[in-house]
């Protein structure tokens, strides 16, 4: 797919045909996802978690009463 | 940009061409053991007294009244950090204390106790918070030290053991309904009502 076709289809072009520039993007989606993502989604899990019962205490009493 | 994302999306929603489903399965699976490593290093530098003595406001404050106490120094060395009594030991209730310091970041960047005049004004609402905390889990951390079945009334004073057989025996009180005051001093109870 030339840059031509792209601007008349709107489609991104499909890098699959092109192996280097694909193992760039195999690599970087990697990198990204394991070292940015999951951490940053799993703070915000736990972080969230922590608040959600934040919150209710603040309705339900310290836990125990 | 779109362009970009879009192309992204693609390598991420097809199979991986370059890197074999064992390596990425490993990697994640290694990555997830040092993330959950790090994640309780973390948490468990959050507990520490150098941590929680960061600030002034601890340090010069409630830290300086500790040291006096039984529960800094004491005959056996045995002793009680700041997290010990403030931090539940419980995961999922650590958790949202942890979240809870958030405030206290936010009283931090603003001041609300940095001097040690506003801190005296504001301990009696802080000291409330901790009692109630206290009264409504059964003093549950003292009694991560303190075991009730292990008291030895005839080693206590008269005074405590008459307390300790009777109203905390039948758990009609807890340990913090007496106790105050003892790891940090009094608020000012010049107000207090007598129950």
């Amino acid at each position: 797919m030339n840059e031509a076709e792209v601007v008349a289809t709107g489609r991104a072009p499909d890098v699959s045909a092109n192996p280097s520039l694909r193992r760039t993007e195999e690599f970087r989606t990697w990198f990204f996802l394991t070292f940015v993502m999951a951490p940053v989604l799993a703070v915000l899990t736990v972080s969230g978690f922590g608040f959600v019962i934040w919150m209710y205490q603040l309705f339900a009493g310290p836990p125990g009463s | 940009m779109r362009d970009l994302l879009k192309r992204y999306w693609r390598t991420l929603s097809t199979p991986s061409k370059f890197y074999s489903l064992g390596f990425l399965v490993v990697s994640g699976f290694i990555g997830g053991i040092l993330f959950w490593g790090g994640f309780n290093t973390a948490m468990e530098l959050t507990n520490t007294e150098q941590f929680c003595t960061g600030c002034h406001e601890m340090r010069e404050n409630v830290y300086r009244e500790l040291q006096p106490t039984i529960h800094f120094t004491n005959r056996s060395g045995v002793r009680a950090k700041c997290s010990d009594c403030h931090v539940p030991k419980d995961w999922t209730h650590k958790i949202a204390r942890k979240m809870q310091a958030s405030k206290e970041v936010w009283g931090k960047i603003f001041g609300s106790i940095d001097t040690r005049d506003k801190f005296l004004e504001k301990r009696i609402e802080l000291a409330q918070r901790e009692w109630a905390r206290l009264k409504a889990n059964d003093s549950l951390e003292c009694r991560n030290c303190h075991d009730f079945r292990s008291m030895d009334f005839t080693r206590q004073s008269k005074r405590a053991s008459d307390a300790h057989s009777t109203a905390l025996d039948q758990r009609t009180k807890t340990c913090i309904d007496c106790h105050k005051g003892i790891a940090h001093r009094l608020p000012d109870m010049t107000h207090a009502e007598l129950k």
